[in-house]
């Protein structure tokens, strides 16, 4: 069964997709291989063909793209690694005899530590320790250990350890809106008074973020909403933003209005 | 013990009474310690040159084996310690009534083979060689303390590395694993190759 697939300008079998992929002719990561699979899984259904052979092959030649793709996400060009279609027939039988050997190698050593193991349980170790006049000379370990200590060290052991939990939040940075930040540079402001700006992008947890506030304090001053004003604070240079001295009502509102209309 | 005297240490009157002086010492020693006690431990603890110990762990170990004692010195897991001849097997297992045979499965013994050869060694690696999944195999070996793992692959994913512990060496009977036996002697000969590849192609080719 011959699958062909369209994938951008190629338009032709999954094995001659592979062969290009293989050699360079075609940028793998330009492949969505999701598509592929629906693309097959649609053929098989249609034409109710699911021989073995088939779908053997349509996994084997998937899984090699799939490499592929994670060589080149790993940053390792195709020269870093053994083309596998590269690999002729015999080769591909040397390949196999050398993993068989390896075992049985292994396999036989195993043997050889099994009999080490056994000849050596028939001689038993002294390690009775000393003499028991003697047990009150070994210092004990935990003399220089409080109570106290111990109890921190029981209480650490038993304590529940929080773990960092990889989430989707570790791939996709969870979506803020641009109305979003700027009302929270508004309400940090009004509720600071005077404010620095690593004061106000201390909670971003973004670039986006911290360039959205950039940006609304920049038209803030200019729309005559916040000053900035230079100021030494904590003996460095910095730049205070505060509301406007001759800020009115309407003025605020126009601006909030504008924040908000920003979605 | 006149040992020494038999023994004739092949050095000056001032080495040899040193020796006389630290033998007896190094005797206590190894007769209270717990594990393998290592040369430079003793050297350290007796406060003499590591050469003056060696001179009197050899003599003790000629002096037990010549006067037939019912136990020996054995080089184990990187040090000395006494033990029991393996002739007196029985009668002390009878005494402590507990085997000291500590069996390994035959998956855990090719496990525990890869390990000590190619160590360090990642998990994905054993599975490689072994061509079967030996993740539950490495946790039963840690468990029982022959592999350990302490460091990381510099690789994507930093594996867990496994290396083989000291007691695989005290269970084994290795001072080192430079004591291992050589690899080589158990590769196959050219005609049990040959065989395997016939057995393994033969089919296809027909």
């Amino acid at each position: 069964m011959v699958f062909n697939v369209k994938v951008n300008e190629f338009d032709g079998p999954i094995d001659l997709l592979l062969s290009n992929v293989a050699s360079g002719k075609l940028e793998v990561n330009s492949i969505s291989l999701v598509s592929l699979v629906m693309e097959f899984i649609e053929v098989i259904e249609s034409s109710g063909n699911s021989k073995l052979d088939g779908l053997s092959r349509f996994i084997s030649v998937m899984s090699m793209l799939l490499h592929y793709k994670c060589r080149g996400i790993l940053g390792k060009t195709f020269e870093d690694d053994i083309d596998l279609e590269e690999i002729s027939s015999a080769e591909e039988r040397e390949v196999l005899l050398i993993a068989l050997l390896g075992v049985a190698v292994f396999k036989d050593v195993s043997f050889e530590l099994q009999r080490r193991i056994e000849q050596t349980s028939m001689t038993i170790a002294r390690e009775v320790g000393p003499d028991l006049d003697l047990v009150s000379d070994v210092s004990d370990p935990l003399r220089k250990v409080s109570p106290q200590e111990l109890r921190s060290v029981f209480e650490r052991m038993v304590s529940k350890v929080e773990r960092d939990v990889v989430d989707a939040t570790h791939i996709t940075t969870t979506q803020i809106s641009v109305r979003e930040v700027g009302e929270r540079v508004m309400e940090r402001i009004v509720a600071s008074k005077r404010v620095t700006f690593s004061e106000l992008i201390r909670f971003a947890k973004s670039r986006f973020e911290i360039v959205v506030s950039f940006l609304i304090i920049l038209e803030g001053a200019r729309a005559g909403v916040l000053e900035l004003e230079m100021a030494e604070v904590e003996e460095n240079d910095s730049v205070l933003i505060r509301l406007s001295t001759a800020l009115s009502d309407s003025l605020y509102e126009n601006f909030t209005d504008l924040i908000r209309a920003l979605d | 013990m006149q040992v020494q005297e038999e023994q004739g240490l092949g050095c000056g009157n001032t080495a040899r009474s040193l020796v006389d002086k630290v033998l007896p010492q190094v005797e206590a020693l190894l007769v209270v310690a717990p594990e393998p006690l290592s040369i430079v431990e003793m050297s350290r603890l007796l406060e003499v040159d590591a050469n003056v110990v060696v001179e009197s762990v050899s003599t003790l170990k000629t002096f037990y084996d010549e006067t037939h004692r019912a136990f020996y010195l054995a080089e184990i897991g990187g040090g000395h310690q006494i033990r029991t001849r393996a002739t007196f097997e029985s009668v002390v297992k009878r005494y402590i009534n507990s085997s000291y045979k500590d069996r390994l499965s035959k998956a855990a013994l090719e496990v525990l083979a890869i390990v000590a050869y190619r160590q360090p060694i990642s998990r994905s690696e054993i599975t490689q060689i072994r061509g079967i999944n030996s993740d539950a195999t490495v946790r039963l070996l840690i468990e029982k303390g022959y592999i350990e793992a302490k460091e990381r692959s510099d690789g994507p994913g930093q594996a867990w590395l496994y290396r083989t512990t000291r007691l695989f060496l005290e269970r084994l009977g290795l001072f080192s694993l430079a004591d291992l036996p050589r690899l080589d002697e158990f590769v196959p000969d050219a005609k049990a190759v040959e065989d395997l590849e016939e057995a393994l192609f033969s089919d296809r080719e027909s």
